[in-house]
């Protein structure tokens, strides 16, 4: 979606027509599910994730300053989300698990990387935090600096840089070890 | 023996200065040897989920659109996020200040009086007027047997009543 279609569609749904919502959520739903799942490691976490922050977004589309960037001011949005079901799965584990297999609909089931990726993104699931997973998936998926980042994980640039060199770091040894492995 | 990239590594991680961490930043953004300890864009993506696994994800719109039109039709007004919040957050500032002076209020109230009770001595005690009297006592309309025990504390005089 071009940025002059963005800045219509957005004022289009301010002015009533929330139907058209519907464009920015199909222009960055993927995007959206990638660093849910990324973040998050689970898909029926990243589901409810991205189904909230969109409402969220929708909710507050008035507050949203179109000097920003709006992919940018969604992706920050997501973070915090999947940063609160990370409080709210270390505090209640088990309850929360009990939850996610009662409630069994599902948004899709697409979402299914080859099975050797699969594999290694839950190795550096373990590996990497949070924070570093969501800085190397911003960099390496969505092509951002690291003063973007910084903007969206809540950081100082530094810091940012700092998550992002540990991160890369990690998965290269991740690539060796499986690379040694495979020999 | 560590590698040029490790002795990096452990520097980068050691020296918190800002000056020298900006250095080390520019040595490893130029070095082919520390770049190549690091995993690129293509590597890190060859590890991470991506918008292309993401398939239709056909279920968020109508779940979304079910959320949104059972609220409201159109989002809330930018007017509804400047004033109010602060209004609310500042009326809950005002509410616990207030709640805490109550509960001090009360405390202060409590322990002053506990302790002006214990300092000032009623006319009526036993000990300021010499001694305690009893008529009779009763228990459940008979007579009932009553001692009076008087400890060493002027003040403090137990009176015990029992049925005979």
């Amino acid at each position: 979606m071009s940025l002059v279609d963005e800045k219509a569609t957005i004022a289009a749904c301010l002015a009533g027509q929330g139907e058209d919502f519907r464009l920015l959520v199909d222009a960055y739903k993927s995007q959206a599910m990638a660093m849910a799942m990324n973040v998050l490691g689970n898909r029926q976490d990243a589901e409810d994730v991205c189904q909230e922050t969109f409402i969220q977004v929708f909710r507050h589309l008035a507050r949203f300053d179109p000097a920003r960037s709006f992919r940018t001011w969604i992706l920050t949005i997501l973070y915090r989300r999947c940063l609160d079901v990370l409080k709210r799965k270390r505090r209640f584990r088990a309850a929360f698990q009990r939850i996610s297999r009662d409630s069994g609909q599902r948004l899709t089931a697409a979402f299914d990387p080859p099975a050797e990726r699969r594999d290694l993104a839950r190795i550096v699931q373990k590996r990497l935090s949070p924070k570093e997973r969501a800085a190397v998936s911003l960099w390496a998926n969505e092509g951002l600096t690291s003063a973007e980042i910084a903007g969206i994980i809540g950081c100082s640039p530094s810091t940012a840089r700092v998550c992002l060199f540990n991160a890369r770091r990690k998965i290269k040894t991740v690539l060796e070890e499986r690379d040694v492995g495979a020999r | 023996m560590l590698g040029h990239a490790e002795v990096v590594g452990i520097l980068f991680r050691l020296v918190r200065f800002r000056r020298f961490r900006d250095r080390v930043w520019r040595h490893i953004d130029n070095c082919p040897s520390c770049q190549a300890r690091l995993a690129g864009r293509e590597d890190a993506r060859r590890v991470l989920f991506r918008a292309d696994d993401a398939g239709g994800l056909d279920g968020l719109w109508p779940a979304v659109r079910r959320a949104i039109s059972a609220e409201s039709t159109r989002p809330v007004p930018a007017s509804a996020f400047t004033a109010a919040p602060a209004v609310r957050r500042n009326a809950w500032r005002w509410a616990a200040a207030a709640g805490g002076l109550a509960a001090a209020a009360l405390l202060t109230a409590g322990l002053v009086r506990t302790f002006m009770s214990g300092t000032v001595r009623s006319p009526n005690l036993p000990g300021a007027n010499g001694g305690l009297r009893i008529e009779y006592a009763r228990i459940a309309g008979e007579p009932a047997q009553t001692i009076i025990v008087h400890e060493k504390d002027p003040e403090m005089i137990i009176v015990w009543v029992e049925k005979i």
